[in-house]
């Protein structure tokens, strides 16, 4: 093999090792900017403010959950955004025993949406706004609560806005937890992250509210 | 005035008869009662129009969601026009189907108030939005044998009344 070869060779195992790991490429997965609070919740809910999102590449959302033990067990609602949608959409979703998932309207910038999810008895109900939108046998998620999380999630690490400017924060307020005594309480975070060096955010462990935003975005 | 040993039999008998209607009645009328208290609407008592899937139409009730038959109404959009609003609105979902078919139904749902509102139901084969979280989620297409995504689009404007992705088993 003549020197140049060799070089091209080298040159292009380097490649293949290097660049991905660059930071150069957009990567997919789930980036999380917000708070979560550990424990068997019975329910969780927030003021959450809609705001406008100049880029969406994959998904883009800001919700409430209730989470089970295991990363595929939820109950959330909030506002996002696919990247084929050309607007905010408000949405419920939860997976357990089965997968659902309902845009019931648009969510408009610039307005901020209370959106609660709430066990009682052997019983879910989501409300958007303060209307009921459904209701859910506990049977149908099938497992026993872990946290409840307050999150802004992007898919695509580069071409998702995250939620918010840095001159205009999305505010994620009034967050409450509900016991399983059936007690409702101010939430009081236990983790908090930015999981991206774009997504920021103001949440402390104990906070109850939180405004974040995407620090490529002025 | 003395009865007969029979006429007191039947008697006896017709007031037993009525007695035990009256009690079906009251308890027929409990039932209609707790089911008002709870939104549900029985399904025997609609006209329900099924999507072809037991399954799914089972899940639908579960949340409330009931189809009925359309057969007094005309839609005002042809079910071309209604998938076509189906596939902008989710123009990547429509790509991935793996069929897309619309039915033409009356959309109630118990809980959110909407009654008996004629649509186009438009079913897209084989696909569901991304899960979206919690934390620690590594996995982005729920994990179920049956995908579905349902797009409910007004038979009067055309317009996207709302959208619901089911996985199931």
């Amino acid at each position: 093999m003549s020197k140049l070869k060799r070089m091209m060779f080298c040159l292009a195992v380097c490649c293949v090792f290097l660049l991905p790991t660059s930071g150069a490429f957009a990567a997919t997965g789930f980036y999380f900017n917000g708070g979560l609070q550990t424990g068997n919740y019975y329910g969780a809910s927030g003021n959450i403010e809609c705001d406008e999102l100049e880029d969406v590449g994959n998904d883009v959302s800001v919700w409430v959950m209730v989470a089970g033990q295991s990363s595929t067990e939820y109950i959330q609602a909030g506002w996002g955004r696919h990247w084929d949608q050309s607007r905010n959409y408000h949405f419920y979703q939860y997976n357990g025993d089965e997968f659902y998932h309902r845009e019931t309207g648009v969510a408009s910038p610039g307005s901020t949406y209370s959106y609660k999810v709430e066990r009682t008895g052997n019983t879910w109900s989501i409300y958007i706004d303060g209307s009921i939108e459904d209701t859910v046998s506990h049977s149908d998620l099938g497992w026993t609560a872990g946290s409840a999380q307050f999150f802004g999630e992007v898919h695509d690490s580069e071409a998702d806005q995250s939620p918010g400017t840095v001159s205009d924060p999305v505010t994620s307020g009034y967050l409450r937890v509900k016991s399983s005594s059936g007690t409702w309480s101010d939430a009081s975070f236990t983790n908090t992250y930015e999981d991206l060096p774009h997504q920021r955010n103001n949440a402390d462990e104990g906070d109850d509210n939180y405004e974040q935003w995407d620090n490529r975005y002025s | 005035m003395l009865l007969s040993k029979s006429h007191r039999f039947w008697i006896m008998a017709i007031a037993a008869a009525l007695l035990i209607a009256a009690a079906m009645f009251t308890l027929q009328q409990m039932q209609v009662f707790a089911n008002e208290e709870t939104g549900k609407v029985e399904p025997e008592t609609m006209n329900l129009a099924s999507t072809g899937d037991k399954v799914l139409d089972e899940k639908l009730h579960s949340h409330n969601v009931f189809f009925t038959v359309a057969d007094d109404v005309k839609p005002l959009i042809t079910e071309e026009e209604a998938i076509q609003s189906a596939k902008q609105h989710r123009p990547a979902l429509a790509e991935k189907a793996k069929s897309i078919s619309a039915q033409f139904v009356k959309y109630t749902n118990t809980v959110d108030g909407t009654e008996e509102r004629p649509i186009w139901l438009v079913t897209l084969e084989g696909v569901s939005v991304p899960m979206r979280g919690p934390v620690g989620l590594e996995k982005k297409e729920p994990d179920y044998e049956n995908l579905k995504t349902l797009i409910y689009v007004d038979a009067g404007t055309g317009d996207v009344v709302e959208l619901v992705s089911m996985g199931y088993n």
